[in-house]
């Protein structure tokens, strides 16, 4: 056989290195803007509790101070530095969110794997349990559940768990009904592959950038909702250190001592707007990739 | 007119035109000093391999402009003006009135959500200005013309209404109806079946002139034009390499790639053995080198230079420096290939390896959850160590009845038998040494392979699989072993099917087939989806891996010369029954039954070009 027939692919078709491609996406606007917000974020919530000046529930000063030198944001209505408390207050509105969406994840991911992939009745059942997940409005159901159990992180993080399982579901079902009738994938079961395989070797890593866009989209949800839960006192509970607690808390003092509400509050908005800048970065990123990883 | 060249009214030409594409990698140039001129009532073919820069042509005869494109030489000259220069108002104004384009996909010519009447009114009011009453009319006549029944009420119809092959028919009578003086079709027929294909262009071609239209023709389907056409043009890396009379340079090319173009293109009528074309086209306009030297057998020293366009005889020209000592071109002067007369004895004396009984297959139709029949009561006998080929048109069944031999379908009812066993009906219920046995190569070869899988991943599997004779530490090697059975470098082992051409995806699903050392290679459509030279290549690959391990082959495909160039013994599938079987070449030289004769009636034959022209459909 000629040299010629041994095909030569230039250097310019190889994959990109996993710098260049992390780079690449830092290029896109939204996804440097956003991942520089998220670190600023990241680093005030995990340095924050060593750099406070004084301890999240000790009450330092006489109640609703303005802006001070001592007390850079002021006390609240029971005397307690806010600075501290936003400084103690981010670990909770981002680690709940996390863990609710993680778990809703990996439910999500194994549902919708299976009733995508197999189809007939195991879909049929799926479906008919999504539609109906998703016909009640999520506050409505979170506030059932948590005025049936009680408040608190635990209650919070299962019931929006169990409120977005569906919707993400829904998704991964999508995307692995686009891959499963794919060559490969009949190959596989030609070749008598497991179900197992077939689930997370064949599908799994050509459905992992919708993945990735739909974690990144239900966290910012997730963050918005859970904060706007504790704002309604059903979330994280008082005297707990919360942006979301906080905002309910110092509302009322709003007309005389604002930066109690303001800093919270704008702290969980460039959060969710952080999260959000990604997860759009991530579709474009993985969109402009997305024909040549699926060539479709 | 003011022109001060001798072209008359409706001549569109491209002179000297060079195209080139600017992207944030730099400017890639597509097309390099082009000449053709349309003449009014002849067809001119423009043929050449994917990315060779024919549509691009296409595109820019119409003045049409793609973001990033430039002119960099050259122009287009259309009724005096260079519609390069001329503003996207006036050519609105030309586009549809004077310049019709008819492209691949009636999706991209017809609009779903309208009526048929209304884009004939809208055009016909516009460009010819008609009120609507005789807008109307005209639109009935001209479906009439396409042979569309009833038009008047056609025209109350969607789109989605009609068949593949109605649909171009109405978007051909839509480009025609206004009456334009250029036709630009761009693969018209190609997503159609041959029947269907066959009738559209005998419909393109009376129309075209009797109209007296200037027509381009593109295509990558060589007979298809040298039997449709008057003059042909041969495109490879954005030159025209070759351009003369149709039937004259069908018969007797001058350029290498012509003729190798030639003698990849599978025929029902010889037994000319196939010849791929080694190498990848250039991605690019060849730069002081003949485009195609690195792929030529006629390659000298001397090749690396800017080649000239050469005027020859016979309103010939071609680009190589050597058409004076190059031998002429033969066809069909070579023997039977020794393959074929070695399997002398009758397929009905050797053991059948595969049975299939019977076999049904039902499908309920989305939506409405009627039955569809895919498959009907079929019986076929497999013999072993032959090359066994299903032809049809699509929705014959024959990827249904191959899926169902897989164990990837099953069947509704009947069996099939491996060696006098009946199998299990999925391949998850047959025992390993079953599905061993019987390895599938699908059409795809964009989604053959998993693209997040390295080549070398998805060629382990097998070997995992099925042969625990290798031990883990030799595999690589012989996956690397097989890689250069396939012909494909070991190099590519570590890449992702993304950074594959088609053809070295398809010859990577091959080498993942044969790694599991099967007694049958069921091929869907292997082919279908690759360029000629590429197609020409893995069927000769397959040819000698059968020859070679006297593999069983069952081979699906829907292209006759195909069949012939691979099958010993065919089947001819129509709605899911099998309309006529036996050896290849009796069966294409004298066939029985009336769909099977109306097949190889729609095959292009250059040679037969008015017989095609003219049969009726």
């Amino acid at each position: 056989m000629s040299a010629g027939v041994l095909d030569n692919v230039t250097a310019a078709d190889l994959p990109l290195p996993r710098q260049r491609r992390w780079r690449s996406f830092l290029a896109i606007p939204q996804g440097g803007f956003g991942v520089g917000l998220l670190l600023l974020l990241l680093a005030l919530v995990v340095i924050g509790p060593f750099i406070a000046p004084d301890s999240p529930n000790e009450i330092s000063d006489q109640p609703i101070l303005g802006p001070s030198a001592q007390h850079w944001l002021g006390t609240d209505s029971y005397g307690r530095d806010i600075l501290s408390r936003v400084l103690h207050g981010g670990a909770s509105v981002i680690l709940l969110p996390l863990v609710a969406v993680s778990a809703a994840m990996v439910v999500a991911t194994l549902v919708g794997l299976l009733a995508g992939y197999l189809g007939g009745k195991v879909d049929a059942v799926v479906t008919w349990i999504i539609n109906i997940a998703l016909a009640i409005p999520s506050y409505l159901a979170v506030l059932v559940v948590v005025a049936a159990f009680g408040g608190g992180g635990a209650v919070v993080v299962t019931a929006v768990a169990v409120v977005y399982a569906p919707y993400i579901t829904r998704v991964i079902r999508s995307a692995t009904q686009a891959i499963a009738p794919r060559e490969f994938v009949l190959a596989a079961r030609a070749r008598g592959e497991s179900l197992r395989w077939i689930l997370f070797r064949e599908i799994t890593p050509n459905i992992g950038p919708t993945l990735l866009v739909e974690i990144a989209l239900r966290f910012t949800y997730a963050i918005m909702f859970i904060a706007s839960l504790s704002f309604l006192g059903l979330g994280v509970q008082p005297p707990s250190a919360n942006w979301g607690v906080m905002v309910a808390q110092n509302r009322t003092l709003l007309l005389v001592s604002p930066v109690g509400v303001l800093v919270p509050a704008l702290l969980i908005g460039v959060l969710a707007i952080a999260v959000n800048l990604i997860a759009d970065a991530l579709t474009q990123f993985f969109g402009d990739r997305i024909h040549e990883r699926l060539m479709v | 007119m003011t022109t001060q060249t001798a072209q008359r009214d409706g001549d569109l030409a491209a002179e000297g035109l060079s195209v080139g594409y600017r992207s944030r990698a730099g400017l890639t140039q597509v097309l390099a000093d082009v000449s053709v001129r349309l003449h009014a009532g002849k067809i001119l073919g423009l043929a050449g391999e994917s990315g060779s820069g024919k549509s691009t042509l296409a595109l820019s005869l119409l003045g049409y402009r793609v973001a990033g494109q430039e002119t960099l030489a050259g122009k287009v000259a259309f009724d005096g003006r260079d519609l390069d220069r001329v503003s996207i108002k006036e050519l609105r104004k030309v586009w549809g009135a004077r310049l019709a384009y008819l492209p691949q996909d009636t999706a991209t010519s017809l609009n779903p959500a309208l009526t048929i009447r209304r884009h004939f009114v809208e055009g016909l009011r516009r460009h010819r200005g008609l009120d609507t009453p005789a807008a109307v009319r005209r639109s009935a006549e001209w479906l009439a013309r396409v042979e569309i029944p009833e038009p008047e009420s056609a025209l109350h119809k969607y789109p989605h209404q009609f068949s593949g092959g109605q649909q171009q028919r109405i978007a051909l009578a839509l480009a025609l109806s206004v009456e334009p003086e250029v036709l630009i079709l761009d693969e018209p027929t190609t997503g159609l079946d041959v029947v269907t294909q066959a009738h559209v262009n005998r419909l393109i071609v009376a129309l075209a002139r009797d109209a007296g239209i200037a027509a381009l023709y593109v295509s990558h389907n060589l007979a298809l034009l040298a039997t449709v056409c008057d003059e042909l043009a041969i495109m490879y890396a954005g030159q025209i390499v070759e351009q003369g009379v149709a039937a004259q340079v069908y018969a007797a090319p001058r350029h290498p790639y012509t003729s190798a173009l030639i003698g990849a293109v599978p025929t029902i009528a010889s037994d000319r053995p196939l010849h791929g074309i080694p190498g990848i086209p250039l991605p690019s306009v060849p730069v002081h080198t003949c485009g195609f030297a690195q792929r030529c057998g006629f390659r000298t020293d001397a090749c690396a230079t800017d080649i000239p366009l050469v005027t020859l005889a016979d309103e010939r020209s071609a680009r190589c420096i050597r058409l004076d000592d190059l031998p002429p071109f033969e066809v069909a002067a070579e023997p039977a290939p020794a393959v074929v007369t070695a399997r002398a004895a009758p397929a009905a004396e050797v053991e059948a390896i595969l049975t299939v009984d019977n076999v049904g297959v039902v499908f309920a139709r989305p939506g409405t959850g009627e039955p569809f029949v895919a498959v009907d009561d079929v019986s076929v006998r497999v013999p072993a160590g032959r090359a066994l080929g299903i032809a049809g048109e699509s929705g014959s069944g024959k990827s249904t009845l191959l899926r169902s031999i897989a164990g990837l379908v099953r069947p509704s009812s009947g069996t099939v038998s491996y060696r006098g066993a009946e199998l299990a009906p999925l391949a998850g219920e047959r025992p390993v040494a079953l599905r061993q046995a019987i390895q599938i190569v699908f059409q795809n070869p964009d989604a053959t392979l998993n693209p997040r899988h390295t080549v070398y991943q998805s060629l382990e599997r097998p070997l995992k699989l099925f042969r625990s004779d290798i031990a883990k530490r030799d595999r690589r090697d012989a996956v690397a072993a097989m890689m250069k059975q396939v012909r494909l470098s070991p190099d590519l082992l570590d890449r992702f099917p993304r950074n594959l051409s088609g053809g070295q995806r398809q010859r990577v699903a091959i080498g993942r087939a044969l790694l599991a050392e099967p007694e049958v290679l069921l091929c869907d459509e292997v082919t279908s989806a690759l360029d000629v030279s590429v197609q020409a290549s893995i069927l000769e690959l397959l040819v000698g891996l059968q020859a070679d391990r006297e593999l069983t082959v069952v081979f699906v495909t829907h292209d006759l010369g195909v069949l012939r160039a691979v099958a010993d013994e065919a089947i001819i599938l129509q709605n899911g029954a099998i309309r006529e079987e036996g050896p290849t070449t009796k069966l294409l030289r004298a066939p029985t039954h009336s769909y099977t004769k109306e097949l190889i009636a729609a095959v292009p034959n250059p040679e037969r070009s008015s017989e095609f022209l003219g049969g009726g459909s």
